[in-house]
Formats: structure tokens, sequence, C-alpha cells
């Protein structure tokens, strides 16, 4: 009897809540929105004889969001790496304050280039990210600010203007290094300290068909816990350049991205460190969906693609430290990424690392999943 | 008592399970949107002196039919339609015979997939009716990282153009 009665409440919800007419005059609130993303990753250097290979969880994401009212959004994105470490990826509280403008505060992502803003798994090919986005921007790069952001429909242009906290330079031991870059400088948000704030923007402009481009820019000094000692503090300058094309079974991405670090010498000094006075990145990459030949009606796709990638943490260096060829690295990519549903795919492909010295690095075969819904 | 406690569980059970992926809100026809719609019709019609009136409510949206003072112009529809994690309005005007003559977004929220308010994919829509192919991928471009609303507005455009095209045909075919 209680089961018949569940049922008819069951039936009933289902048939009130999914009548057409209703959609127009049901509630403001549209409750909670929950999504998540994830990849998991096998990566065999070689030779394969003589190493080991690794698999990782490398990251599920749990996003937890909430739409107050029309113009006030909460979005926030619990980050679990490597499966033990756990971090929240975005937090912030966005409120449209007219058609053209949002205000957005909080947890947020720093504009820069391609990846840091799209790392969804199936928005991009490889199984691993590429490396310019690790090194040279450090994805996943986030810190707390403020700013606006917005659309002008007319206009094609996506605009975001963000103040927000800068890397961690300097906390009694020096945070950036030569092969990493500013990596190990961002605070992610997590008691994160501030002795200046930094200004991040970038412009999308998408009114050429099937094209996307964008421009961003990144200035600031780092933070130091010793604020008054000029040498644990590094002024930092980025600026990027991405252009995304998609068309039909085709599509082309590149990126480039150039950092000037001023005060290294003082820094290098100071904290022992070897880091660079410029470091640039780039990267080409073109895939082609090969489904569509086979079968046209084929609502997956399997897309073949190669990038190229170059990025050097050590393009120029001031005073006594000499470039290090190691930093001075490239890669060429081939693989694929076959998307078996919208929001899931399988990847695979083979690197070729080099660098610029005479030490090799290791090739890999990678292979994962990722998901996003 | 413990009938009405479940009864409540329910409730919010069905919340969790149905309220969140349907698309339930009224569409408030502010004075932006307003305007909007206004400077869209004098632009597809190609005349400041017309009305509206509403003439279906449906699934996929309000439809309406436009007219001058001796004679029918055309029809538009305000839709609403899923992105990834949010909802986005937007209207598709017709002409007499039922086949899509513009399409204009008039607010996009989401970071991903924000391209499709773009002239250039829209203009892909034009020109077709309830009958002609709009398949994702072949005659319509897909956006990297933007499935979900491009195949949401796609299949929105393609129920809306039969639901016209059907109101066409009653009107001047119907008994």
């Amino acid at each position: 009897m209680k089961v018949f009665f569940y049922f008819i409440l069951f039936i009933s919800y289902n048939i009130f809540s999914q009548n057409a007419t209703d959609k127009f005059i049901l509630s403001e609130n549209e409750g909670p929105m929950f999504g998540a993303y994830g990849e998991v990753h096998f990566n065999q250097p070689a030779p394969f004889k003589n190493n080991v290979s690794t698999l990782d969880v490398h990251r599920l994401v749990w996003l937890i969001g909430y739409k107050f009212n029309d113009r006030t959004t909460f979005a926030g994105e619990i980050e679990f790496e490597h499966v033990k470490e756990v971090y929240v990826e975005q937090a912030f509280l966005n409120y449209k304050i007219n058609n053209f403008i949002n205000l957005k505060t909080g947890l947020i992502l720093s504009p820069i280039g391609i990846i840091n803003s799209y790392h969804e798994p199936v928005t991009f090919n490889g199984v691993e990210r590429p490396n310019v986005d690790k090194y040279i921007i450090p994805t996943t790069w986030r810190e707390i600010g403020f700013g606006f952001h917005g659309r002008l429909l007319d206009l094609n242009l996506n605009y975001q203007l963000f103040l927000m906290n800068g890397f961690n330079g300097f906390d009694g031991e020096g945070k950036f290094s030569g092969v990493n870059g500013l990596r190990g400088g961002r605070q992610k948000g997590a008691e994160s300290f501030m002795s200046s704030p930094n200004f991040a923007a970038r412009i999308d402009y998408f009114g050429i068909p099937n094209l996307k481009a964008g421009v961003s820019g990144y200035f600031g000094n780092s933070q130091s816990s010793e604020f008054t000692n000029d040498s644990t503090i590094v002024g930092i300058l980025m600026i990027s350049s991405d252009l995304r094309y998609l068309k039909k079974n085709f599509q082309f991405k590149c990126q480039y991205i150039i950092t000037n670090l001023s005060n290294t010498d003082q820094y290098n000094l100071y904290t022992n460190s070897d880091l660079g006075s410029k470091m640039n990145g780039y990267y080409f990459e073109l895939g082609y969906d090969v489904l569509p030949i086979i079968r046209e009606s084929s609502t997956q796709k399997f897309v073949i693609f190669s990038r190229y990638e170059s990025y050097n943490t050590h393009l120029e260096t001031v005073g006594n430290l000499v470039p290090n060829e190691l930093f001075d690295r490239n890669e060429i990519t081939f693989g694929f990424s076959w998307h078996v549903a919208d929001g899931a795919v399988f990847k695979a492909d083979y690197q070729f690392m080099d660098n610029a010295s005479n030490v090799d690095r290791s090739n890999r075969i990678n292979l994962g999943f990722g998901v996003w819904f | 008592m413990v009938l009405i406690k479940n009864f409540l569980f329910f409730i919010f059970i069905g919340h969790l399970l149905f309220a969140i992926p349907s698309n339930t809100k009224d569409i408030n026809l502010d004075k932006f949107l307003e305007k909007k719609i206004m400077n869209s019709l004098s632009k597809v019609f190609d005349t400041n002196n017309f009305q509206y009136k509403e003439i279906k409510k449906n699934y996929n949206g309000i439809i309406f039919e436009v007219f001058d003072d001796s004679r029918p112009l055309g029809y538009f529809a305000l839709c609403r339609a899923k992105s990834m994690y949010d909802v986005f309005d937007y209207a598709i005007f017709f002409d007499l015979d039922s086949q899509i003559k513009d399409i204009r977004i008039f607010s996009y929220n989401e970071d991903y997939g924000y391209e499709i308010t773009a002239r250039w994919f829209l203009k892909q829509f034009f020109g077709k009716k309830a009958g002609d192919r709009m398949s994702y991928n072949y005659d319509i471009d897909g956006i990297s990282g933007a499935t979900v609303s491009v195949k949401s507005i796609t299949n929105d455009i393609k129920n809306t153009s039969k639901e016209v095209s059907e109101i066409v045909i009653d009107k001047f075919y119907g008994f």
C-alpha cells in the first residue's frame, strides 16, 4: 500500500514537474546545481623496461552551484587531486549588475591562456594538459580577488578584469625556481597572504566564423612575508594570446605567452634560487575528427591530433645566472581523443620530449579517460 | 504524521530529481528585452507599425503572431534553452511561410559556449524551416566546449520551427 502511495506520488510529481506549460510559470529558485569533472591517467616513460609506469586518479572535481535569483549565482568546485590532496578550485559569488557587467568575487581563476579557464578534460586533446599551461601559466591558477566581467554581445566581445592576490614569492624561503617558474608560488586561496594585489585581464573576440581569439595580461608584484625587503619581491608581467578554430571535422588551437620578471637578480641572491628573468612558451595543435568519414550520422567523435609545444623558463637570465639549457624544453605529441558520448572521452597519446641540452628527456606513452557533466 | 513526513521528504527528493534539469522560469519581459525584441521586429518585418499577440505557449516557449493594421506579417517565438549549468533566453523570427528570418540571443550568463550568441553562428539557421535538416556538426557547426548549448539551441529551434509551421498549415489550410 505504502509502495503504491509512493509510486502514485512519484508519477504525479513527474507529470506535474515536466508539464509543458509549467515551464514559464514555475518558481524563481532553480535549486542547487551539481556537476563534476575528472580524469584518470596512466603514464609510461620510455624506455619501457627501465621505467615504471604511474597510475593516478589525477583529479576529480565536484561542482556545486546555486542560483539565488536571475542575478545572483554561487559556484564552488571541490577538487581531489591525486586522490589524497583536497583543494577548493573555485568558490565565487557572481552578481549580474546589468546585461553587460557582472561582479565576481571569491576564489577565481586567473583568466590567462586557454587551459587555465577551460581545463575540463573533454575540452582539450591529450591525456595531460599542455606543459606550456603548466610551467609558464601555472594551471590551475586561482587566487582570491574580485572584478568585473561581461559580454558585449553586439560587438562579439567577452571581457574579464580582476584585481587578485598574487604569487607567494617568499614566506621565509623563496618559492620560485628556474625549472618550475612561478608554479611553486600559487597560494590557491588557502590561508593566503597579500602584500600587494595583482591585476589580470582578458578579452575574447568571437565575431569571426568558427574562430575565437583571446588576449590576456597579468601584472603586479609577488607577495612577500618580508614586504619591506625588496630582495624577496619579483615584478611580474605576463602577456598571452591564443586562437581556437573549429570547423566541421577540423580543429586548430595555438597559444603564445611571454613572462617578464624583474628584480630576479636580487631575488636569486637572497633566496638562493635560479629564477629566469624572461620565460616564454607556445604551442600549435591540429586535430581532425575522422568518424564522419566512416559514418556521417555518428554521435561520437574520434579526433586524431598532433601538438608541438616549446617553452623555456630560462629564456633570459640576469646577473651571474647562466641560462640552463635543460629548461629550454619542447614536445611533440601525437594521439587521439575518442569522445564516446558528450562529456566522456578516452584518450591516448605518445609524447616525444626534448630540450636544448645534450641530456635526454624520456618520451612517454599516456592513456586515460576524462568526464565532464 | 509519519505519512506527512514521508510526503514532505518525497517532495524534497522529487525536487532534487526533477527541478534541477528543468528550465522552469517565467521569462521576464524587462525593458531591455522588450526593446531588443521591438528593434528586431522592426528590422525583420521592415516596419515600425506592428503589433503582436500570444497565440501559443508550449514547452519550447511562447509563440507570437505579428501583424500590422491590415495583414499578418509573421511570427516570433520567445524561447528558453539549456546551457551547461544554466539557461538562456532568445527569440526566433519567422516569416508567413514559417521560414526563419532572424534569431537573437538576449543574454547568456555562462562562461562556456557564449560563441553561440555570435551572428555567424545564428546565421546558419536563417532561411531554414521545419523539415529542413539542422544537424549538429553537419549543417550547424559545433563550438569547442559548448556541445550542450549548441545541441540544445539546435533542437529547440527545430521543435519551434515545427510548431510554427503547424500553426501556418492550420491557419491557411486547416478547417
